[in-house]
Parts: C-alpha cells; structure tokens; sequence
C-alpha cells in the first residue's frame, strides 16, 4: 500500500507543474497501470485532499477510463460517422462474434479487450481499427477471424 | 554527341513507342537568380511587415532554409502523420533514410499529412532546381523510381505530379508552388480547386523541426507583434478580419478578445480547444500533427493580444501523435526562447501546458471544458458569464479552437485585408474540410468559405454527380442534406439546417440508409449527453428507440409525429448546444428525406441496408461456383455439389446479415435485397 502511494505521488511529480490536472493524472495512472483501480482513486484522493466521490464522479464522465482491468490485447473499433457508414458495426459484430465478452468487452482468460472508440480522426481510411496502438485502415469484417488468430499465436508466444 | 547506347536506346523506344522518361525542366531563367538563402529571412520579413529581425530568429530561418531547399541535395519527404502511418509510411522511410548512397546526397524527412489521404503513402521529392514529384500510394512499385528521381534529379516512372516553385529555392509554403504536369489529373484537381493558406506547410515541412517552419515564415508575426505592435493592435487586427470561430459555433474571435483584453481581472488565460469530438472530422488532429508551431504561433499571439501569461492545449484523449509533437514543439520554442520568460528580450512571459481529455463529445463546449480543467465532471453551466468574462478559476479565458488560432499567424503576418480577400463578408477567410465517405479523394482540404458543394464534392472529391446521394455536414450536431450546389458557409448552411461544425463532410451514396445513420448519431448523442437536462438526457434515448423500431421494421405511422414533437422538445428545452442540436441528423432527413421515413415503416429499406428488413441472394449468372461464400461464419448457406449457382441455399433465419458472403465473393454475385419478409 505504501509503495502504492508512492507510485501515485511519482506519477503527479512526474508531470510539469502546470499540467497537475486531477483529468491528466488520472490519465498517467491509466497510461502506466492500464486501468484506475479503486486504491489508486483512494490514493489519489489521499495525496491532493479531494473527496473520493469527487474523483469517481469525473472517472465515471468519461468513457475511455477504465476502471477494471483490460486484456493482454486491446482492439477498438472506430464508430466515427465515416466508420460507421463503411461498415463498423460489422466489424464490431464479427469480433464479438467469435469471442466470449463481459461487459466490459474483455474475455475471461483475459486475452483480449475489444471496445469502440469514437472517432480516431483517420476517416480517409475508414473503416477503421486500433490494434494494439497501432492504426489499421479499410479494414474487412471477413478479415477479423485472421486477426484475432494472429492475435493468438503472438500472445502464446509470449506466454 | 549521341553515343552508340544512346542511339540504340532511342531506336528501341521508337519501336517500342515508349515516350523517354527524362524530364526535362523548363529553360532555368530563374536558376540564374541568386540563391534566396541569404535573403530568405529578410524576404520573410518583408512579407509580414517586420522591420527589425530579431538575430536570432534570422538565424533559425536561415537554418531551416537550408534544410528545406538544400542546394545541392535532393529531399524526400515522406508523409508521417496518422494516416501515413496507418498506411505503412514509417518502416519504410526508415530504410530509406538509412541509405548509405544517400548520406550527402539526399535528404530524408519525416512530414505531416498533405491532406490527399487517399494517395498514402504519398512522398514527394524535392529537386535542387526546385521542382517536387508528388508520388502518391508508394508501394514496392514506385520505390526504385523514387530513389532515383532523387539521385538522377529528374523524373522517373510513376509520379502522380510535378510542382514547380515559383522561384526556385524559394520554399514558403504550398502557396510557393504552381503545378508544372500532372500525371493524374484527379491529383492535380484535389490540389487545384483549393487555397492553401494555413495549411500550406502541411505536409511539406518536418513538423518535428522548429527551423523549418521559422524557415516558413513561422514566428514572424509572433515577433511582430511583440516587438512592434501593442496587443489592443493585435486585437483590432483579429475584429477586422472578421474571423469566426472554427469549431462549431462561428462565435467572432475578435469579440471574445475584446471581452478577455477589457477585463479587470490581471489574471487571463487562454486555451486551444483540440478536444476535436465530431466523428468524421479530424482537421485539429492533422493541424497539430503536421504543423504544430503553428497553432503554438496561434496561442501565443491571443495570449499577447489578451494580456494571459498561462495557455493550455485541451487534447483529446484519441490522440496520442498530436501531444506527442505539441509536446516537442513546446520544449523546442522554450529551447529558442520564445516560451517562458521575457520573450525575446520583452516583458511578456508565457507557459503554455498540455491537458489530455479522457474522451467525452460534451468537452467541446467551452463550459464544460473548463469544468474538467477544474477537476469536476464536465457538464456546462449557462451563459453567461461567458468564459471570456469568467472562465478558468473565476478569470477571464479566451478559448479559441486549434484552427481558429492557426489562422491567426496568418492574419497577422498578412493583414486583416488580404485575410478578408477569400470567403465572403460574413464568413471570410477560409476553412479546413474533411472529406471522407463515399468519395475517391478523401481527405482534408482547404477552401474559401462559400465555395460551392459542387466543387468540394466533384471537382476536389472526384465523385460523380449521380453517385451522391446526401452530405452529412457537420458531426453529430450537423445535419444531413440533400446534394445540391449550395454555398458552404455559416449562413448557407444554417438555412438548410445543417451546420459547418468544425468542418467534417461525409458524403453518403445511395447504398446508406439514412434513417438507420439518425438512428447511429442519434445514439451517439444519447451515450455522449452529461445526463443534467432532462430532454437532453432521457428524450434523446426515446428517440433513439423510436429509431430503432424504424431500423427494425417494427415502427408505425403515429410514431413519425411523435420523433418530430419530441425532437423540438428536445431542442428548445436543453441547456447546452450539445442537446440543442443533438436532434438535427434526425430532423434533416425527417425534412428532406421524408420518403425513407414511410418506407421504414412499410418494410423496406430503400437503401438495402437494415438487417431485418433484407436478405441475401445469389445472382445466378454470375456465380462460378467457388464456394468462397461457404466460409459464412455461422453456415447459414447450404451446398449441393453439381448444381452450380442453383446449389447454394441461404437460411434466412440463421442468417445475420454480416455481409461477410457479400465481401468475400469474388464475382459480386451475392446480393441484399428488401421488401416482404423472406419465406
């Protein structure tokens, strides 16, 4: 738990003095932990003096926080309007398809999360989708079993 | 003297009727003129009406010129922005820059984007007597062509188009370069039917590079303003122009200024709005991707001009490159001494900051900005006090959108004149749009405001007439309309219940249904409401529901009345512009596209496109049998060998429409069809 303190503290020494924002470091701590855990909002509360509630309240606004923990993979689907009318709720639908989902899009065996974003700003290349970080464009629904297979072998690779 | 390899050479091209590939360049009358790198600060200067060049910055200018026009060096720039590399520019502009032939002979560069997405990977070489070849989707084929169209100077095989720049070595900005032959004329179109200005080193500059762009002219006004003009100048300046917010609103700049500026409160901030949420327009994204000192210029001359000694960029959370390179561009102009404290030997301090957005539609709206800048969720509060009065902690903020603030460089190096010389009265100046959807030439592009559709769509998009069917301008709070030749300006666009939004044009054939498109924006709206207004939060969700029943065959006349009430409601009754034009996807088509409305509710689909209200079948002639459509993922097609196309039998009821038979057929022989339920 301490340790765990000291790692909330780091993350706000870490940012410029200027950039302290309660919205940018609950965006560091999802960049390095990959989701806010309810410790982190406790600590984080703890370390700048504002309530709990205050802090869930802005974590909740939004919808590419995440407060439980996402899979090895991660693939977004773009929903932007240039997406949507080239076809991404086929996309959508054919990745859903194959897998097994909670909620929050995330399988059981934790290999993947599969989520939509709005909108990535490549709309020339639609439809669109984020693997991994990575940008893919004029992507097919027909190619999804492929990619999730690729997918796959990489992550038993990596054990 | 022609040697013997040569004349064979010719022969041969004769015979085989292949036109020579060299390219000769026209007579170099201008190669004579001195080289401009000696004087490309002082013409820079000149042009922005700055008397005294700071050293320093002279200095910079002259660095970047000689990266921009290197005079005995070939230049290859490769197209790195989001979409570049998303279509697989980065590995390979990182063998070519690790050429060893290359080494003091070409130079490589990582660029933004050039707006024609379409043509990526586009690269474009750039010659020592100033010509550049534009070779568009590079791929194994134009790969040697361009290594030696840079080694050789001359042009090979496979460039889409030759610019020429007006006077060799010369390199400002796209507005230096004047299209010498094109290859492909739909690429010389894209380019010719717009006016670059604050675009125009998009694509051309390394946006990582603080020189190039001084080298451009970049920081000239900046300098200007601060050590020749007082801010109540630089304020009059932006009222005269007449410029309008790019964002959505079309609020005049000059006004929001003049509020911050009049203000008692010493304290002032001002804030790039980048949280750029409208799907389908990403005018923001490329602005900061590929010429981020620009919109840094931008902040720093409202923040003169407004008396503010902090800035913040607001970014979208989706957009990783762009922090990336705002953030190297702030460390680079704090390194040159143009952040911080006493600017170049002034008084003025500045700190400007970068806040990341966790992903929400409604931050777009100034209030509700603010209030996530505050660390509280971000639902707006009513105006006024307007932001300018009272914004950030109780003082006064200008928020100005990234495009907005990036034709404010330009407005001051040029003068409110020349500024007003595009657009009209009312809206001048010009704007970035996206274009994107169902059109060959994707991309973003700039023109004057109130250029006609007809010229965005078909002349810069390459679309034929017949093939669209409605634009969807705007984003979600746009609307969509009917294609016809209307002006795209404030005004126009307003009249046809649309909006210019911060400029995002999706053009939609007659394969799009548009009930099932409301129905999507619609639901976006719902999902991206803050949840205060109670229209805005529960009607928006109603109307996404009657919609659905639409999309599912299962409305009924009486439900049309009540999607129009509700709709009205909704727009009168909710605090912010969010709820306020939530309803205009949906009361557009209502209005121009009633006809697809009553389909719907008869039970068809006019545009072939909701899943319950079609199915699939083969078209007999031309079906090969492949059995290529077997690989249905849930086998809703059953196979008889022998029969041909007559051995393929579809289960509508297994089937989930997912197109996948349709995608993968070679032949195009699956089709959907509508009307009457499937037996």
């Amino acid at each position: 738990m301490a340790d765990e303190h000291s790692r909330i503290a780091e993350i706000m020494q870490a940012l410029p003095e200027n950039e302290r924002q309660m919205v940018n470091v609950i965006n560091q701590i999802q960049e390095q932990k990959g989701f806010i855990s309810r410790d982190d909002l406790r600590d984080l509360a703890a370390q700048t003096g504002q309530p709990e509630s205050s802090l869930e309240g802005l974590v909740s606004f939004f919808s590419s926080f995440r407060t439980r923990p996402v899979g090895r993979n991660r693939v977004s689907v773009c929903y932007g309007t240039a997406c949507y009318t080239r076809g991404a709720d086929r996309l959508h639908d054919r990745l859903t398809g194959e897998l097994e989902l909670d909620a929050d899009g995330t399988s059981a065996d934790g290999f993947i999360t599969i989520d939509k974003v709005q909108c990535v700003g490549a709309c020339s290349l639609a439809p669109v989708l984020v693997c991994n970080g990575t940008l893919e464009g004029k992507v097919k629904s027909h190619q999804m079993p492929a990619k999730l297979r690729e997918l796959r072998e990489d992550d038993a690779k990596r054990g | 003297m022609q040697s013997a390899a040569e004349k064979l050479f010719s022969t041969v091209r004769a015979k085989l009727q292949i036109a020579p590939l060299k390219y000769t360049p026209p007579p170099p009358a201008a190669q004579q003129q001195p080289r401009a790198e000696r004087e490309i600060a002082l013409q820079l200067a000149d042009r922005c009406g700055l008397r005294q060049i700071p050293q320093h910055l002279r200095e910079i200018a002259e660095q970047g010129h000689a990266l921009l026009c290197p005079a005995n060096m070939s230049r290859i720039n490769v197209g790195m922005a989001s979409c570049g590399q998303a279509a697989g520019a980065g590995p390979w502009a990182a063998r070519l820059a690790a050429r060893p032939d290359f080494a003091d002979r070409v130079l490589v560069r990582n660029v933004g984007c050039l707006g024609a997405c379409f043509g990526e990977p586009l690269v474009d070489v750039r010659t020592p007597d100033g010509l550049h070849y534009l070779f568009g989707q590079v791929s194994s084929e134009t790969h040697w062509p361009i290594i030696r169209t840079a080694q050789q100077r001359s042009l090979q095989r496979g460039a889409w188009l030759v610019l020429r720049e007006r006077r060799p070595g010369v390199f400002t900005g796209f507005e230096d370069l004047a299209i010498e032959k094109s290859y492909r004329d739909s690429f010389a179109a894209f380019f010719e039917h717009q006016k670059r200005r604050i675009t125009g080193n998009c694509g051309l500059i390394d946006p990582l590079s603080l020189p190039e762009y001084v080298a451009t002219g970049g920081y000239f006004a900046f300098a200007k303003a601060l050590l020749e003009r007082r801010p109540e100048d630089i304020v009059a300046e932006i009222s005269a122009s007449g410029l309008r917010g790019r964002g959505g609103g079309g609020y005049r700049t000059g006004w929001k200024w003049e509020a911050a500026a009049a203000s008692s409160d010493r304290r002032r901030f001002v804030i790039a709005n980048a949280d750029e949420g409208d799907p389908g327009a990403y005018m923001d994204r490329t602005l900061m991707e590929s010429d981020p000192h620009r919109v840094l210029e931008g902040i720093m001359l409202a923040a003169y001009a407004c008396g503010a000694g902090e800035a913040y960029i607001f970014v979208r959370h989706e957009y990783p490159l762009a922090v990336a390179r705002l953030r190297r561009a702030i460390g680079d102009a704090r390194g040159a001494g143009l952040l911080g404290e006493s600017i170049l030997g002034t008084a003025f301090a500045l700190e400007v900051g970068i806040i990341q957005s966790g992903g929400a539609f409604v931050c777009g709206e100034e209030s509700s900005l603010l209030q996530v800048m505050q660390g509280r969720r971000g639902e707006p509060w009513p105006r006024p006090p307007y932001p300018a009065q009272r914004g950030l902690h109780g003082h006064p903020t200008v928020i100005n959108n990234v495009e907005t603030l990036a034709n404010v460089p330009w407005i001051i190096a040029r003068g409110a004149e020349a500024f007003r010389e595009a657009g009209n009265d009312d809206s001048p100046g010009t704007k970035i749009f996206c274009l994107t959807g169902d059109i060959p030439n994707t991309g973003f592009i700039e023109v004057p405001l109130g250029a006609g559709a007809r010229t965005v769509v078909e002349k810069i998009g390459g679309a034929a007439h017949r093939d669209v069917k409605a634009l969807q301008i705007g984003g979600p709070s746009g609307g969509i309309v009917p294609y016809t030749d209307f002006a795209m300006d404030f005004t126009s666009l307003n009249t046809a219940g649309a909006m210019i939004g911060s400029g995002g044009l999706v053009v939609l054939d007659k394969s799009r249904c548009l009930v099932d498109l409301a129905r999507h924006l619609t639901s976006f709206m719902t999902e991206e409401s803050c949840g205060q207004c109670l229209f805005c939060r529960d009607g928006l969700a109603r109307l996404a529901n009657l919609l659905e029943n639409l999309t599912n065959g299962t409305g009924d006349p009486g439900q049309l009345e009540e999607l129009a009430e509700l709709s009205r409601a909704v727009a009168s009754l909710s605090l912010c512009s969010l709820g306020r034009t939530a309803v205009n996807p949906l009361l557009t088509t209502l209005r121009h596209f009633r006809g697809e409305y009553d389909a719907h509710i008869a039970g068809t689909c006019p545009a072939v496109y909701c899943k319950p209200l079609i199915r699939f079948e083969i078209i007999p002639f031309r079906c090969t049998d492949c059995q290529g459509c077997l690989d249905c993922p849930v086998q809703a097609i059953s196979y008889q060998a022998g029969k041909g196309a007559l051995g393929y039998t579809f289960d509508h009821g297994k089937c989930t429409r997912c197109r996948a038979c349709a995608e993968i057929c070679p032949h195009n022989a699956i089709r959907a069809v509508t009307g009457g339920v499937a037996p």
